[in-house]
């Protein structure tokens, strides 16, 4: 994973994929955990990746036994926390992919931040393309913990 | 106390000879303190009675295929879907097999793959003689993207053998409401469609019965757990459809 040289370098990012999808799909998920060790607030505005047209924040919820798809215009990383996207919840949207990407390919992902005084910064990772396997429910309930 | 009897019982001027009667305090205080042990003895036998039977009920309530269980399983009437491989979806191609179906769409990257996968898991850790006998299906409730054929595409990258259905809104609201769940579909500030759907897994018994429904999040573990459950008590005196 590369960080472009930025305030934001000191984020930690964890468990980064893309969950690989069916042929001719138009939407993909991408899951990843943000750890912020610093004790200044980023907030996470936007993304955007060369790989797809679009890239959007959003949350799978579960209301009164329907699924809901909403979308999580930004997301507050306190300093000290960290924020996980995973299966079920909240995930990265992406859509449009430019070409068929499969198990084993990388997409690069760049994520726009700004901090208490509007600073912006961003940060480039790069995410492997895998096939999810199952689910359990530790993974789920827990937070990825450092 | 010894005043207050004595005055009860004699009266000092009239019966000089009179002498108190003498209290056995000891055995009082033994009497009582046995009587104190037996209600207490007995408190206790009631209390863990009532926890043992509080717990067994408990326990009874919360098998996996009571909780998923319908207490009347609900006969379907006459609906009709195509599947992904053109052919339809109806009572005719439920019967005599146990089926897990759930609703979603193809566009949706997050829920719907999830549960699929956890689905495949499921499919894989199935005894062969009851693989044989289980349909998994995927009703897509967004006909105006997923076509059959694009459905064929999107259920077989999850296993083969799962089936992928739709059809008309008006058959699709009909089905789903025959199986207690709905599904909307909206359109956000952008334009974007947006698609609600119940998040229910729904097994289907081999009489076409509505028979349980297992609520979300879908693990696979679960899933199999409550699915063995549900078949291991499919009572004997409930008449099985055979082909």
């Amino acid at each position: 994973m590369v960080a472009s040289a930025s305030a934001v370098d000191k984020l930690d990012v964890h468990d980064a994929w893309v969950r690989e999808a069916p042929p001719k799909t138009s939407v993909m998920a991408a899951y990843l955990t943000l750890h912020n060790p610093s004790s200044r607030v980023y907030t996470l505005t936007s993304l955007s990746s060369p790989d797809f047209n679009r890239v959007e924040m959003h949350r799978t919820e579960q209301h009164d036994g329907m699924s809901k798809m909403l979308p999580v215009p930004q997301v507050i990383l306190n300093g000290k926390d960290h924020i996980s996207f995973q299966p079920g919840g909240m995930h990265l949207m992406l859509m449009n992919p430019k070409k068929r990407l499969r198990a084993g390919d990388n997409i690069t992902l760049t994520l726009f931040f700004t901090d208490k005084h509007s600073t912006k910064s961003s940060m480039e990772i790069s995410l492997p393309v895998k096939k999810a396997t199952t689910n359990t429910k530790q993974h789920n309930s827990h937070p990825h913990q450092h | 106390m010894y005043c207050l009897l004595r005055q009860i019982y004699c009266h000092p001027k009239k019966d000089a000879q009179y002498k108190p009667p003498e209290v056995n305090y000891r055995a009082i205080i033994h009497f009582m303190s046995q009587s104190v042990k037996i209600t207490l003895s007995l408190v206790i036998t009631i209390l863990l009675i009532g926890a043992a039977v509080w717990l067994a009920q408990q326990n009874t309530n919360t098998t996996p295929d009571t909780e998923a269980r319908l207490t009347t399983p609900k006969l379907l009437t006459t609906f009709q879907l195509t599947a992904h491989d053109l052919k339809p979806l109806n009572i005719e191609r439920l019967k005599g097999k146990w089926t897990l179906l759930f609703f979603g769409y193809t566009h949706c990257p997050d829920i719907c793959p999830t549960t699929l996968t956890e689905l495949t898991q499921v499919a894989r850790q199935l005894q062969p003689a009851i693989l044989n006998n289980t349909q998994f299906v995927f009703v897509s409730v967004d006909p105006q993207r997923d076509s059959p054929e694009s459905l064929a595409e999107y259920v077989g990258y999850f296993n083969e053998s799962f089936l992928g259905a739709t059809g008309s809104i008006d058959a699709l609201t009909a089905f789903a409401r025959q199986l207690d769940s709905r599904f909307s579909l909206e359109t956000d500030f952008a334009g974007e469609p947006v698609v609600n759907h119940s998040s229910a897994m729904l097994l289907i018994d081999p009489q076409v019965r509505y028979y349980a429904r297992l609520k979300a999040p879908h693990y696979a573990e679960e899933i199999l757990t409550q699915y063995l459950a549900l078949r291991n008590s499919y009572s004997p005196t409930t008449p099985q459809v055979t082909r």
